[in-house]
């Protein structure tokens, strides 16, 4: 599978490479930047739970995109325009806020219980973008349940590798800015390039795992 | 049929819409407070108003009013819970909220409609 993702983001790397400059980049710099002026100006109050929301919906908001280009290429259907990808965004961002929201919010209060219900809605949280693009409500979350029941621990092992991953080459590439006088801003576009690298890849691996694996 | 799915669309939508404009404003410091504030109103409540019909193709007016309805209940939310402006204190700030949002909406949704009937009138 992991071969077969590398294929694919090589397929597409002109048109991974717009969408990138049209929204992953502007979209993950206004997360940042939004970060920052909460925690700059809610002096009195801080929410450290809301700015793992924005983490979280950074990663979610763009998996539809990436789906859509990989289910066109695995299916052998005709390949999706950069507009079409654009709208699919705009399309499903709605129905994303709707259903992870509540998700997160269950997430946070279930700390108390052992982390139970964080862990439950944490496999929700990532699986069920896979099937935002199904027109029926009921059918999303059926299709999320079942995918949770097919793999159960395993899911929590995908959560650690999107988790993991990113760290790690951020933490990596920080390394050779940590002797430099940076600065907010280099730090945020340095987020945001490492999100448009590595977001395409952990999408195609994790699409061709859930849906396409009957 | 009520959509409910055009229905999220629509909000999800007039919400990018409403940060991208927000952001830009903000960031290139173009208007005074009052000016910003008044055009954002209009443009996320007037986007509102535009998307809504679009995807409700049969419940057109309802779905902009309750589109309208929802994103004044957000906005009351944010600046009750993450802002702590006690905006529920005030019962007249409540109602001209919620008043001006979905006339406005509703206005543009009017507007839009007799537009979009003209247009298919002329192509057929």
């Amino acid at each position: 599978m992991i071969k077969t993702s590398l294929e694919i983001y090589n397929r597409y790397l002109i048109k991974i490479m717009m969408v990138s400059l049209i929204i992953v980049i502007p979209f993950s710099l206004f997360i940042y930047f939004s970060m920052y002026y909460m925690y700059d100006y809610l002096e009195a109050d801080q929410y450290p739970n809301l700015y793992i929301f924005f983490i979280v919906l950074n990663f979610i908001c763009i998996v539809p995109m990436y789906r859509k280009l990989t289910t066109c290429d695995i299916d052998g259907e005709e390949e999706p325009t950069v507009w079409e990808l654009v709208k699919v965004f705009f399309e499903h961002f709605g129905m994303i806020l709707l259903i992870s929201l509540p998700l997160y919010i269950i997430a946070v209060v279930g700390v108390a219980l052992a982390f139970i219900p964080t862990a439950i809605s944490g496999g929700l949280l990532l699986v069920f973008p896979f099937f935002i693009h199904d027109l029926n409500f009921k059918e999303v979350l059926r299709q999320t349940g079942s995918i949770l029941k097919r793999e159960n621990i395993f899911i929590f092992l995908d959560l650690i590798v999107v988790a993991s991953t990113q760290i790690l080459i951020y933490s990596l590439l920080m390394q050779a800015f940590a002797s430099f006088e940076s600065n907010i801003y280099v730090y945020g576009i340095m987020r945001a390039i490492v999100n448009a690298c590595i977001f395409p890849f952990l999408i195609f691996y994790l699409t061709q795992r859930y849906s396409l694996e009957e | 049929m009520f959509n409910f799915r055009g229905f999220i669309q629509t909000i999800g939508v007039s919400l990018i819409i409403t940060m991208v404009y927000s952001f830009i404003i903000g960031f290139f410091n173009l208007m005074s407070v009052e000016w910003s504030i008044f055009t954002t109103f209009i443009v996320s409540y007037g986007s509102v108003g535009v998307f809504a019909p679009l995807w409700n193709r049969q419940t057109p007016y309802f779905a902009a009013f309750l589109s309208a309805v929802v994103l004044t209940v957000l906005n009351l939310l944010f600046s009750i819970i993450v802002l702590r402006i006690q905006v529920l204190a005030k019962p007249d700030i409540v109602n001209e909220n919620l008043f001006s949002s979905t006339t406005f909406t509703m206005l543009i949704a009017f507007l839009f409609m007799q537009i979009n009937k003209r247009i298919e009138r002329k192509k057929s």
